[in-house]
Order: C-alpha cells, then structure tokens, then sequence
C-alpha cells in the first residue's frame, strides 16, 4: 500500500517537482485508495477514474513548464460544473447533467495542472449541513462513521480527512466549507466574497455564496486557493482585486498583529469543551507574539434570522421552476426549506439586508482596531447521522442552527475567514477555531492560521476512517 | 404580532413536515418578527441596496 495519499499536497508537490514521483503513480495510488476506503465513508458521488489517469499520463509527459498544482490529485465537490463529466448538486433534478464546460475554479485548478479525481458527494443543492443526502447516500464522518461529516461540502472535508483526494473544492454559503473542515479536522478557507469566481457553481443564494478549498494544511489551503482566485469576466460579483501572494504568508511572522474576541453572540451557545479550546489557542496565539484584546459588535445577535431569511428567499427564488413543475423530487426537508423561503415576508427580507448593511459597517469598525478576529468553529462535536437535534452543554438545539451558528457572520457580511483544527473533543473527535479578517486580507488570516499551526499538533491526524 | 395571529404561521405551518421543522419555523418566526422590531435609528439609510453603487 503507497503512503502518498498521506501526505500534504504542498509535500506531493514537492516530490512531484522534483520527479521523485510521476503523476500517474500519484493518482494511481489515491484510486487505489478510494477503491478501498470510499466504500465506507461516500464521499464521492463520481469517480473519474478514466480521466484522472489520462490527464496524468498527460502531464507527466508535458515538457516546458509546470503549473503551481502539477500532478496532485484533487476532487470537486458535485455542485461545480465539470466537462464531460455528470453534475448532480446532490439531486434528483440534476442527476443526469453533463456540462460541456468546466466551473471556472476546476478550469483553473486544471490549467494549474491539477488531476481531478471526481466528483464529492454533498447536501443536495448545498441547503443543509449534515450531507445525509437521499438520493446518494449519506457521507461519513471518517471520525467516526456514525457521524455526519458537516456540510453542506461534506464530501469534501471528509475526502480530505481520509486522505481520498490532496484536497478539495467546496462552497459556503451559511458554513458549508467551514462546517465541514471542522466536523472531519481539517483546514476550510472561505474567501472574502468575489475572491473566487462563482461561474459555472450551481447556487444556494447568490449573495452569499463563496467558493473556497478544504485541504489537510494551511499551507495547502495556500496552495490552492492561489490556484483559484482572480477576477472572471464570466462572474460579474468576481474582484478585479490582485490576489496576494497567499503562499508567502505562510512565511511571514504574525508577531504583533492584533486579534479581536467578539464580546457578543459566539459564546452564547459554545460546549464547554469548544470553550476549553478556544481560550488554549488564544493563550497560543499570545504565547507567539500577537496581541488580543475583547471587541463588540452588537448587531451580530441578529445573524442567524437574518441569514435564513436571505438564504432561503434567494434558494426559493433560484429554484422556482423545479419547485412548482417537479416538487416530488427535492428531498423532504430541501423541499420544505424551499417552501419556506418561499412564504418570506418582503419585509423581513428588506429588514434582513438592513441588518446586513448594519453588520458590515460594525465589522469595518472593528477593522479599523484589530488585523483579525478569533472565534470557535462548531460549537460541539457533530451529531449521529439521523440526529434532527444536537446537545449543546446538555440543551438540545436544531442541528442546522446550531452546526451554521458561529458560521454565518461571515457569510453575510462577505468577510474571509478560516477554519482550523485547536484541539480533541472528550469522544475524540476534533473540535476547531476560525480566524476572520478584513476583506480580501486573507494573507493575514493565513499568516496568523499557518503560525498557529506551527506551534500546535492539532493538524496532526490518526490514518482514517478510525 | 404575536405568533399565533400572525397569518404567516397558518400559511408556513402548511409547509411544515416534522417536529423538528416546526421547531425551526416557531424560531423563524419569532426571529423574523425581532428583525422587523430593529430600530436602525439614525443609521438609516443603511443597508438600503443603491441603484448605482457608490464608487461607480
């Protein structure tokens, strides 16, 4: 059995560069284990297998230069478009989609070189957190295969956790990068909105949908969110911004930024263990030379309705065909958040992008005084697939709200934000924290990720799944 | 309003398939229904979206 899926990408990209490995025994290798492993976990709805081996017999007879991502293995979660290659979103609907074009995020990672595995399972159409998907199985946690993986690109965090793919696409649009990183212990980064291009990524809500990478470092995070950031002329909301230069942050110091803890609504629904971990990592963080101090933002308590109000109106409006001409084919509870999205009031509606508004400009203050926020991740562990409810410090709150709760800030004020493992749960599983910053700073939240990585053994995994 | 004369429960119950589905639109609701209350005072027009953006 190979040990290269257990390495980093930024490791397989160092073999590869140097030719201490070709493209094809790299790929070959992940197949192997997918073929092996996958069975038991589902994270992918389709394996390329075919393909994946072309392009890397391809690539390893290129000649001139390499791109950034030359040879690694990566998968995509089932929501972006891939050429010649079935599209599903998790659903019914699309189950038979062939595109005849590629997202422009795989487009890139492909003219970076990337061998695209396949295609990651998810909550259909991404409205939910648990990818218990009924019409494709549900994914497990390769924690523990009891347990959902997150979501809605549970797929993807759970990929990455098995060592089935070098890393992954996923998308975010009420945590669904972040969810999962934390759920399955690895590392999602949600850009700042319009960082990376949304052309050709079926959509939740498209004001606060973001397309970002799992991946099992931060320094992979890097790695290959370079190779998907930049502007599109096919995606009017894609930045003209220039892109740092995200790899180099992994090699600045953070010594003497400045972080913020958010006084108001974070800590009101966290399991004392999430708590235990978080304070640990902020005393790391001042152990290697950052500042911390408390912050307020009093508008954050009115996050989540304002979230779902949004969330739900834009998903309703997008998926209005299917809803009224092919009801039958949603699953139970999309369908029923897609009728309610449908029955909200244009008042809440305007009351919610008011609040956004509001929001955003308290986040800017905050900005002006600190380089970065720190706050949890999950509030606790995630729940048994099947679970409706999970227990919060012994109170029993709605999965979805309590898996997206300390998620959704991000989302709605566009802000880029991280998420990364900081310690182990009682029952073993991995708790995590987020690092947020300022709009279209995501080099500082890497510096800050990537230190605190260095000084911490958290990324560090058992083989899964356990 | 209060919940059980708000004509959105009768039209959102319908919609309603689980426990757990009910749970969330009670939540919804009342969560809305506090939105609405948001005084933005001297804020105002914040949040408004502007037909041509500010930096056009």
């Amino acid at each position: 059995m190979s040990d290269l899926p257990f390495k980093t990408a930024s490791e397989l990209q160092a073999l590869l560069r140097r030719r201490a490995v070709s493209a094809i025994e790299v790929t070959r290798a992940f197949l192997d284990r997918i073929e092996r492993v996958d069975g038991r976990v589902n994270s992918y709805i389709t394996v390329m297998a075919d393909a994946a081996l072309r392009d890397a017999r391809r690539l390893d007879r290129l000649r001139g230069p390499r791109g950034p991502l030359h040879g690694l293995p990566l998968a995509v979660k089932d929501l972006c478009a891939t050429k010649s290659a079935r599209t599903t979103a998790g659903s019914k609907i699309l189950a038979g989609w062939i595109p005849d074009f590629d997202a422009t995020c795989v487009a890139r990672w492909r003219g970076a070189g990337a061998v695209i595995l396949g295609k990651l399972n998810l909550h259909e159409f991404a409205f939910g957190v648990t990818t218990d998907n009924p019409h494709y199985g549900p994914t497990r946690n390769p924690w523990d295969l009891a347990r959902v993986p997150g979501g809605s690109s549970g797929g993807s965090g759970a990929a990455v956790a098995a060592s089935l793919c070098a890393g992954a696409i996923g998308t975010d649009t009420g945590g669904s990068i972040r969810i999962p990183a934390g759920a399955c212990g690895v590392v999602g980064l949600k850009p700042t909105y319009g960082r990376v291009s949304r052309f050709g990524v079926v959509p939740l809500s498209w004001s606060l949908d973001h397309v970002g990478p799992l991946a099992k470092t931060v320094g992979d995070a890097a790695l290959l969110l370079a190779a998907m950031a930049g502007p599109d002329e096919r995606d009017p909301t894609a930045s003209t911004r220039r892109v740092d230069n995200y790899r180099a942050a992994t090699s600045r110091s953070p010594k003497g930024l400045t972080i913020g803890i958010p006084r108001e609504y974070f800590f009101d629904l966290v399991d004392d263990e999430v708590r235990a971990a978080f304070d640990a990592a902020a005393a790391t963080l001042k152990r290697i030379g950052l500042r911390v101090r408390e912050v307020s933002i009093p508008s954050l308590i009115h996050t989540q309705p304002a979230e779902v109000a949004i969330m739900a109106a834009e998903a309703a409006a997008y998926h209005a065909r299917a809803l009224a001409t092919r009801p039958a084919d949603f699953g139970p509870d999309v369908r029923a958040l897609l009728e309610l999205g449908r029955l909200i009031p244009a008042t809440s509606l305007v009351a919610a992008q008011r609040l956004r508004g509001q929001l955003a400009s308290e986040f800017a203050a905050t900005f002006e005084r600190v380089d970065a926020l720190i706050v949890p991740g999950l509030v606790a562990p995630p729940p048994r697939i099947g679970d409706a409810t999970m227990e919060v410090n012994r109170v029993a709150i709605g999965v979805p709200l309590a898996l997206g709760y300390t998620m959704m800030p991000f989302n709605l004020t566009g802000l880029p934000s991280i998420a990364i493992p900081c310690g182990r749960a009682r029952n073993g599983l991995p708790l995590g924290m987020q690092i947020a910053g300022r709009a279209f700073d995501e080099a500082t939240i890497i510096c800050i990720a990537h230190a605190y990585e260095q000084a911490t053994e958290w990324h560090r995994r058992p083989e899964l799944p356990a | 309003m209060a919940l059980e004369t708000d004509p959105r429960t009768t039209a959102l119950a319908a919609v309603v398939r689980s426990t757990e589905q009910r749970a969330l639109l009670t939540w919804l609701l009342e969560s809305l229904n506090a939105l609405e209350q948001i005084d933005f005072g001297e804020r105002q027009p914040v949040g408004v979206t502007a037909p041509i953006p500010p930096n056009e």
